[in-house]
């Protein structure tokens, strides 16, 4: 999230878009209820009618996979009003903090000139050779001087310049467009055009709040995008009640997220290193962005402090000048390749993989393609479970239809505690490191992810030293002094953290971090969360904090530097005066900043313009991107169908998504034998891969089996019952399920066509007390051009009577 | 003492269901619910609501409604439970004196002197008292919510409030004095 949850009280328009917040999120939803009560709007914009849309005051229904097409719809509407009405948006705000006004490359073209593409394709329509399913970017940058800098266009009206790319871009999603394409009633959608669009009047703010049902799609960042370029046209980012906020699935999702268990980067963010860094200066060369303008903080620039210091937490003494800190004891990806969850189990199921550890995971019921996974679980050597339960996972080797005899996979299960039952912190959402403390024993002989984590990597240790092996000093040579009896957790966190290391003390910020090997960090955006003063993330101060708009500054820590919303510099004019006076988040008073911890301390721009810097730090040219040439489908979200679609892209020849990886292209099903779009979600009631929920009886007799809801409409048509068991099949697999029938989920009028959909929600699996289908038995092996996040969204199906 | 009551806003309410799960854990009226052991099947029904209707297990059930004026769909939340009348036919027509009005104004209910005879099954208007017959005794004694004072799970003894209140998210529910309730009512109706 750019805010956090209390900060959701502050809106004036809630928009719920791939997101079911009453659902997934039931406490959080006080918020929006606090905001409503306030007097806010809540739009929910969902293929079917849910708990959420059931406390919404517009709800509007779009087909699974269509947000691109509906957001650029609403980013039409928006553009079209700015010509007519510009005194109701804030036209400072767009010029002066986004990259509205740069020029781009004269060669550019877009989707509206090249049937769908963008320039740069090194394939053809529809292209099917993997290897040229990507874009040489040269026609996407920024026009720049000659020192370097971007160049604008202040006036917007240069033909080259962002702010009229977009236009041109965005002018082909009129509202009978985005009907065609997503079903949202054309009245429906220009009420919500209109209702949301309030927001980018000075002193409203208007607040995204989304989930998995934006990110999982093979356009899952693109949809994302659309979220943010519709933000910032409505001045929405850095203020109070505004942002981009993505609600996470797991109470500490955005924790892993932060430390980057992930194959792509390293803690806070940090690249990882490719096999072509030959040296320390090579890689930090490649990853660190460069600005030449004196008016851009570009924060990335202290890459090398990071990277250090990170280095020197890792490997301590043993991180020296000479040996470039240890770089090289860091394992190295082969450039351009991934290595996520679909290419991990791919690797499994063609036996390059052959020991899989399980941490508190569950992919044989939440992975994608789950009988596909299951089978990669059979040609492990070995399979380490660590869980509070036996999963799907643990029990692979003894599901429905295993040839027992047949699979050598050894499994071991290491029981886990779970998360009352240690000490630790966990990050919500809004960025909050909150401290929680042990709250009872667990049972038997159960032990916490950090006692197992401290015995391995000692074990390991010993090993490498007795018996050597391929960069053995990548372990031997970690400093790993965690205590001697039970790993004290203080230790670790105080390690994230980082300490001088001439002085022994703990660091009080990252703006103190070093490249020279004289300081330590595990993590630099959580430098700051435990200092000399103590541990911050424990801290329980209930003060509102400044300005009353519910900070809260000394409940927890939150990152970075404690900085409860992000960009908060875009909140203020030129001056340093808030936008929205009734809800400042910062505001330049006498000769400094007052209120939340400003995004950098410099001064407003036009009170030092000599001092200044640009408000999106993070940007190596300090603008917010509007246009956003580093992604790999195209620098504007463009609508592509679903990998599986019942029609034709309305929008252009172009079908899909021109640049994701397709694994698998015989497993594609047909909408001649599957015609109707199925989605995934979850229920209140139940949580993932349902190892936790499925073993308690409250929760199991409230939500008792797993279940397909479809419309009347569809179960008339099929002569299906309410209740009655029904079969549901993809090209991938079949699953038994229960038909609910309801009101809730109506077929989609799309052009004269009519487009059935239904939903399954995916916790089910053969294991625990509640037993039944997942639903990823019909998910495809494909995944997002940029992240490889699966398309868990949007995929065809057929339904049939048992 | 003032009066006590439970105010539901259905306006307010997600139906997360947090408080059915809490009525059932505090109270532990768990032995009907569905597990390997007891053998009872887990049975979706073609909708979120479960299990279908009140029964001497099940004091607190969400109810999940559906309709669509004018082809616009909503979905209906609803808590039912005991309502705890002021004027409660329950109280009125038991003739043991197990159910009654504590303190706090909430009817309460002492199962030990129940005598099984059921008036109180056909004297409330909501239907909200149930019984089965025990095979051991051959006694239907009725349940309902007892605003959480059964004896040795009695949470407003020690100044708690109910399990279901404790369990809601901040605003549908909280346990209020019965005064300010018809107050809030008043002011709601003049909005």
């Amino acid at each position: 999230m750019t805010n956090h949850w209390n900060d959701i009280a502050n809106a004036d328009i809630i928009l719920a878009i791939g997101s079911n917040p009453a659902e997934n999120h039931p406490a959080a939803f006080g918020h929006i209820t606090e905001a409503k009560e306030k007097g806010a709007q809540l739009i929910s914009v969902d293929p079917r009618f849910t708990r959420t849309s059931a406390k919404a005051d517009i709800y509007s229904p779009l087909r699974s996979g269509t947000d691109i097409a509906f957001v650029n719809g609403m980013i039409k509407w928006v553009l079209d009003d700015i010509d007519r009405n510009p005194g109701n948006y804030n036209m400072t705000y767009i010029e002066e903090y986004t990259n509205a006004t740069y020029l781009i490359n004269s060669d550019y073209k877009g989707p509206a000139d090249l049937d769908g593409l963008f320039s740069g394709y090194f394939g053809s329509q529809n292209e099917t050779d993997g290897g040229k399913r990507k874009y040489d970017t040269s026609t996407w940058q920024f026009q720049r001087d000659e020192k370097g800098i971007p160049k604008r266009d202040m006036t917007l009206k240069d033909p080259n310049c962002v702010f009229q790319i977009m236009k041109r871009h965005f002018a082909r999603y009129t509202p009978e467009k985005v009907n065609e394409i997503t079903g949202a009633p054309v009245d429906t959608f220009l009420r919500i055009c209109q209702t949301y669009a309030v927001s980018g009047r000075v002193g409203k703010a208007g607040t995204i709040l989304y989930a998995m049902g934006t990110t999982q799609h093979t356009y899952g960042a693109q949809n994302i995008r659309s979220y943010c370029i519709l933000q910032l046209l409505l001045a929405n980012i850095g203020i109070a009640g505004g942002g981009i906020n993505a609600m996470r699935g797991e109470s500490n999702v955005q924790g892993s997220t932060d430390h980057c268990l992930l194959f792509h980067i390293l803690p806070g963010y940090l690249k990882v290193p490719v096999n072509t860094d030959a040296s320390l200066d090579k890689y930090l060369e490649r990853t660190t962005p460069k600005s030449s303008d004196p008016m851009s903080a570009n924060w990335w620039q202290n890459t090398p402090k990071y990277v250090v210091s990170l280095l020197k937490a890792w490997y301590g003494d043993a991180a020296t000048e000479d040996n470039q800190f240890g770089f090289h004891y860091l394992p190295k990806i082969e450039n351009g390749v991934n290595y996520s969850h679909i290419a991990l189990f791919e690797a499994m199921y063609s036996g390059i993989i052959k020991g899989l550890m399980c941490w508190g995971q569950n992919p044989a019921v939440g992975g994608p393609n789950a009988n596909l996974e299951r089978l990669a679980l059979e040609k492990l050597d070995w399979l380490v479970v660590t869980d509070i339960w036996h999963t799907e996972t643990a029990n692979f080797w003894q599901r429905p239809g295993a040839n027992k005899a047949d699979i050598k996979t050894e499994v071991f299960i290491l029981p886990a505690l779970n998360s009352f039952e240690k000490e630790g912190s966990v990050t919500n959402s809004g960025r909050w490191s909150q401290w929680r403390y042990k709250a009872a024993d667990g049972p038997g002989v159960a032990m916490d992810d950090l006692w197992m984590l401290d015995q391995i990597a000692r074990r390991l240790k010993e090993l490498y030293a007795k018996d050597g092996g391929p960069n053995a000093e990548a372990i031997t040579q970690l400093a790993w002094d965690y205590g001697h009896e039970h790993p004290d957790v203080h230790a670790v966190a105080k390690e994230i953290n980082g300490y001088d290391l001439t002085t022994g003390k703990l660091l009080p910020s990252f703006a103190k971090l070093m490249d020279d090997g004289t300081t330590s960090s595990g993590n630099w955006l959580y430098c700051a969360s435990y200092t000399e003063d103590g541990n911050m993330a424990a801290r329980r101060d209930l003060t509102p904090g400044p300005f009353n708009i519910g900070l809260y500054p000394k409940w927890a820590w939150c990152w970075p530097v404690n900085r409860r919303i992000i960009y908060n510099r875009a909140s203020v004019d030129l001056n340093g005066e808030p936008w929205d006076k009734d809800h400042p988040v910062i505001w330049w008073q006498g000769d400094k900043w007052v209120g939340d911890v400003p995004d950098g301390g410099w001064p407003p721009m036009a009170i030092d313009p000599a001092n200044t810097k640009y408000p999106f730090i993070m940007k190596p040219d300090g603008m917010a991107n509007a246009f956003g040439p580093g992604m790999a489908e195209g620098p504007l979200p463009e609508h592509y169908e679903p990998w599986e679609s019942p029609i034709q892209n309305p929008m252009s020849p172009q079908q899909n998504n021109p640049a994701f990886k397709i694994w698998r292209p015989d497993e594609q099903g047909n909408p001649d034998k599957y015609p109707i779009v199925c989605s995934t979600y979850r229920v209140c009631e139940h949580w993932q891969g349902g190892q936790m929920t499925r073993n308690m009886p409250w929760l199991i007799e409230m939500m008792p089996e797993p279940f397909v809801e479809m419309s009347e409409e569809l179960a008339t048509e099929k002569g299906i019952a309410n209740g009655e068991k029904v079969i549901v099949e993809s090209s991938r697999g079949q699953v038994y399920l229960k038909a609910l029938v309801t009101k809730r989920f109506k077929p989609f009028q799309m052009n004269g066509k009519r487009v059935h959909q239904v939903g399954i929600p995916w916790h089910w699996g053969y294991t625990g007390l509640s037993t039944g289908d997942s639903a990823n038995i019909l998910t495809p092996h494909v995944g997002d051009a940029n992240t490889m996040i699966p398309e868990y969204k949007a995929f065809l199906v057929n339904v049939r009577k048992v | 003492m003032a009066e006590k009551a439970i105010l539901y806003d259905a306006t307010r309410c997600t139906a997360c269901r947090g408080c059915q799960a809490a009525c059932k854990q505090w109270n532990e009226n768990d032995e009907f619910i569905p597990t390997v052991e007891n053998g009872v099947p887990s049975v979706n029904r073609g909708s979120y609501e479960n299990p279908p209707d009140l029964s001497p297990t099940t004091w607190l059930k969400m109810e999940f409604r559906e309709i669509a004026p004018n082809g616009n769909v909503r979905w209906l939340f609803n808590r039912r439970s005991c309502m705890h009348c002021t004027d409660a036919g329950c109280v009125k027509v038991c003739p043991s004196g197990a159910l009654y009005h504590h303190e706090l104004g909430f009817v309460a209910y002492d199962k030990d002197i129940c005598t099984g005879c059921g008036y109180c099954i056909d004297a409330c208007p909501f239907q909200v008292p149930r019984s089965e017959r025990s095979l051991i005794s051959g006694i239907a004694k009725a349940d309902k919510c007892t605003f959480c004072t059964t004896p040795s799970l009695d949470r407003i003894a020690e100044g708690l409030e109910p399990a279901c209140v404790k369990t809601c998210p901040r605003l549908p529910c909280s346990m209020v004095t019965a005064a300010s309730l018809s107050q809030r009512g008043k002011n709601e109706l003049r909005h």
